[in-house]
């Protein structure tokens, strides 16, 4: 999907306004936590010493660590302990799931939109790719967590940085004729996907990761090297939404997208069930901890 | 697949399934696992270096604080000072050796305690400022008390400095005290020193004034001792003019005893080479009419003698020690005028340790006169005064002459002896008068030494005298020696006549007026001839420019009058006397 002209030089604009905020430093701990994430060489000292030069994130995931979520015996005190207690893995998951959760803090409740409804929609559909990649192609799947946190990224940028015209785009958009991207085009210029995608490519993300936020909607049409995981995405986006864990109300995706998706990657629809089972429980589990 | 039950073959499907998922998940846990094993494995070996560097550190920063600690403790003991340590609750923290040693208890009996704890019965003001150094943070210098020690009470001197930490704040008290004890003994015997020699300078002074002038008083005593007895014998025996006559003549008796004593004190320094027996000294003293005289007119007062049938000899001048013996005997009768007790003992006495009295006593044998009396004794504060001249708690006047106390000290000294006086008001005093003990016999019978042994062998002699009898006698006797004799009239003479030729003995004769005399000629002629031999010869006793001389390299000291033998024998023991040994210490001849 081209952008014209003037709302490139929007997007570009945005892009910019973006990194002058508050989300451009929380931005470039993302950066540096999936880069370790990517980096098979990288050790748990690394993480550490990231988490450590982020006070606030460290004392966040100091206290989740410590929570009746986690339940260690004896209070962990340290990020260093906490790496023994909940494993290396685990906690790149948290660190990173922390981070992104901090862009989506602020409240604002519009036509079935919320941004903790998004949160909880993001870490939805970042279990669902992982458990996705994990027990049908026996891959880890790491990328897949970060982009679900991630594909939504453009409408918190657009709510809070073009928040009249997300308004409208949301008023605009309806269940049945229009989904949200074209209400976006229309009112904004570019959909949040595209957002997402330049911010991806600014802030220095993996390929995968930038292809999947900007082919999200249409997978398809994601370069061959990135097609797998947009997929993915696009059937985790879609099968969250259709089990009410939503930003919106409105599925407005093309049903056949996601049926071709699912024949593509050949994956059954009661294997999706069970995936979809799993994260509802986990979801119900944090919800409970209040971690959402 | 099962199409008549779908709902079965669905299930079957849906676990198959859960099955291959649980399939995928294990397989992928499996190698996750892994990496959190070889995470893990980073991570502790991480750590053990981590601990490994910092034990080591630490190992390190230990055994430089250990070696600091002892470097510290080895400066603190090497201090003459006393040094410690206390905490703001007064307890010693640390002590160096000093301070233990003056306590005589170990330092780790130290830590720990108060001062309370280790000085218990001692001045508490030295101990007390504690509290104010602590509060005020402000050093104290000098204070100054005394402390307890197993070696008695001691006289200490503190400086206490507040001891702070990094950040200024008080944690203590570091303390220097030095023991007083050696200085303030120093301080007395300084001053005691210093006393003493002021005494004997004033008894050496008086001694020269009273030389000066007894010999001019003598004569002019004669005629006040010499006419009244021919004033009476002319006078008729009712004369009223007797009475006073016989004062003048008492008086003139009394003057002359005076001048006696005075003569006495003038003619110390006499060569004192008799070998005498103090026993045989008291002995003749006691049987003496003065005495006997004197034990008459004290009847009441016993007299006991505890001599010591070994006595070692001196070696002195009797008239001397006669009147010594005399003047003690006299004052221990006054000392007691009713019932008294007077003890005169001698004894030998070897002192191997130098003892403190009223004059230090060196190491060595001594001959010891004792004269002890039970008498009204002497106040300590005129025990340092008694032997100045006319110095006296007796009514003046009234016997003696004011200088027998004088004659008695001045005796000892020339005797190189000592005196000790120990007294008790009220129960009496001792005199103990140490001489320097001889092994020579007493009037020790000198064997003649045949004529051949001193002859000479035609050596040149000259003798320089200013006195022309003197030379007559000199040349004659030594010409009967067979020596070739010159004699000349004064030391610029005997220059003169040894820078024309050599000679091979000079006789110097000591005091030649005017003119330079006997050592400043023999200095003259030793920058002629630096190995001239030479003889002195003298009047007047040994003296200080006699031993000068004798330093410079001249031979015996031959006592004048000139005597054969005296003179041959020194005469042939100076030619005899192999080259460039001079004799470091010669022996003066006298008969």
């Amino acid at each position: 999907m081209k952008i014209n002209h003037t709302s490139a030089d929007d997007l570009q604009d945005l892009i910019h306004q973006v990194n002058q905020s508050t989300i451009s430093t929380i931005g470039s701990v993302v950066t540096r936590i999936i880069a370790i994430i990517n980096d098979p060489d990288a050790t748990a000292k690394e993480l550490v010493e990231i988490i450590l030069t982020d006070p606030p994130l460290a004392a966040n995931i100091l206290r989740l660590v410590n929570s009746a979520y986690c339940a260690p015996k004896t209070k962990i005190a340290d990020i260093q302990q906490a790496v023994i207690f909940i494993g290396f893995e685990a906690l790149k998951e948290l660190a990173l799931n922390q981070k992104v959760c901090e862009i989506f803090k602020r409240s604002m409740a519009i036509n079935g939109y919320s941004r903790p409804r998004l949160w909880k929609h993001s870490v939805a559909v970042a279990l669902f790719g992982k458990m996705l990649y994990r027990r049908e192609f026996v891959q880890r799947g790491e990328n897949a967590y970060a982009l679900g946190l991630l594909h939504d990224l453009g409408i918190i940028i657009e709510d809070q940085f073009r928040n009249e015209q997300f308004r409208q785009s949301l008023e605009m958009a309806s269940p049945k004729s229009c989904p949200l991207t074209d209400a976006e085009r229309e009112m904004i210029g570019y959909d949040h996907a595209q957002v997402g995608m330049a911010l991806s490519v600014n802030w220095n993300l993996p390929d995968d990761i930038v292809d999947g936020i900007g082919y999200h909607h249409n997978p398809l049409e994601a370069p061959e090297a990135s097609s797998g995981i947009a997929q993915v995405l696009h059937i985790a986006n879609h099968y969250c939404q259709q089990n009410q864990i939503g930003y919106c109300d409105a599925p407005q995706q093309d049903e056949s997208v996601y049926i071709e998706c699912c024949r593509r990657l050949n994956l059954e629809s009661h294997a999706l069930d069970l995936i979809m089972n799993d994260v509802q429980q986990k979801i119900t589990e944090m919800e409970a901890e209040g971690l959402l | 697949m099962d199409s008549s039950s779908p709902s079965n073959d669905q299930k079957v499907k849906q676990m198959e399934t859960q099955i291959r998922h649980l399939q995928n998940e294990l397989a992928l846990t499996q190698t996750e696992y892994q990496n959190l094993i070889n995470n893990y494995f980073d991570i502790f070996s991480n750590m053990e270096k981590m601990v490994e560097e910092r034990t080591r550190e630490l190992n390190q920063v230990q055994s430089q604080l250990e070696t600091k600690t002892r470097e510290l403790q080895i400066m603190l003991d090497a201090s003459p000072t006393l040094i410690f340590y206390k905490d703001t609750s007064g307890r010693y923290i640390r002590a160096n050796r000093r301070f233990a040693d003056f306590l005589d208890i170990p330092i780790t009996d130290i830590i720990g305690k108060t001062h309370r704890d280790l000085f218990p019965e001692s001045d508490e003001k030295v101990f007390l400022d504690d509290g104010e150094i602590i509060r005020l943070g402000q050093p104290v210098f000098g204070a100054y008390g005394h402390v307890n020690t197993h070696e008695g009470r001691k006289p200490i001197q503190i400086d206490k400095i507040p001891n702070k930490n990094s950040r200024g704040n008080v944690i203590g008290i570091i303390g220097f005290a030095t023991d007083m004890s050696e200085q303030e003994k120093a301080q007395r015997e300084n001053q005691e020193l210093q006393e003493r020699l002021a005494r004997s300078q004033k008894m050496e002074s008086i001694g020269l004034l009273a030389g000066g002038v007894a010999h001019d008083l003598n004569n002019v005593l004669t005629g006040f001792v010499s006419y009244p007895e021919y004033l009476l014998m002319e006078l008729p025996e009712d004369s009223p003019l007797r009475d006073p006559i016989l004062t003048i003549q008492e008086s003139g008796q009394k003057a002359a005893a005076i001048v006696q004593d005075l003569l006495t004190l003038a003619r110390r320094g006499v060569t004192h080479t008799q070998v005498i027996s103090l026993n045989e000294i008291i002995a003749g003293y006691i049987a003496s009419p003065e005495h006997q005289h004197l034990a008459s007119a004290n009847s009441q007062v016993r007299v006991e003698m505890r001599l010591d049938g070994d006595l070692l000899n001196i070696k002195g001048s009797g008239v001397h020690l006669r009147k010594t013996l005399m003047n003690l005997v006299l004052n221990a009768f006054e000392a007691q005028p009713e019932n008294g007790q007077i003890i005169i003992r001698t004894y030998n006495r070897y002192i191997d340790e130098a003892l403190k009295g009223y004059d230090n006593v060196l190491e060595g044998d001594y001959v010891v006169l004792e004269i002890t009396d039970k008498g009204i004794g002497i106040p300590p504060e005129d025990l340092n005064r008694i032997f100045e001249p006319f110095y006296t708690r007796k009514v003046m006047g009234r016997s003696g002459t004011g200088l027998g106390m004088a004659v008695v000290w001045g005796t000892v000294q020339d005797h190189n002896g000592y005196i000790d006086v120990k007294s008790t008001p009220g129960q009496g005093s001792t005199f103990r008068l140490y001489f320097p003990a001889t092994r020579e016999a007493a009037n020790r019978a000198e064997k003649p030494v045949p004529m051949h042994a001193y002859m000479g062998k035609g050596e040149r002699i000259l003798v320089v005298d200013d006195v022309r009898e003197q030379r007559e006698i000199a040349v004659s006797l030594l010409g009967r020696l067979n020596y070739c004799v010159e004699s000349v009239a004064s030391g610029m003479a005997a220059v003169d006549y040894l820078q024309k030729q050599p000679i091979d003995l000079v006789i110097l004769d000591m005091i030649m007026d005017p003119g330079i005399d006997g050592l400043e000629t023999y200095r003259r002629i030793l920058a002629i001839h630096p190995d001239q031999r030479a003889i002195i010869a003298s009047g007047y006793s040994e003296n200080q420019r006699v031993r000068e001389a004798q330093k410079l390299g001249a031979g015996a000291y031959v006592r004048k009058p000139y005597m054969l033998e005296k003179i041959g024998l020194a005469v042939r023991r100076e030619l005899d006397r192999p080259d460039e040994s001079h004799p470091t210490r010669v022996q003066s001849l006298s008969t």
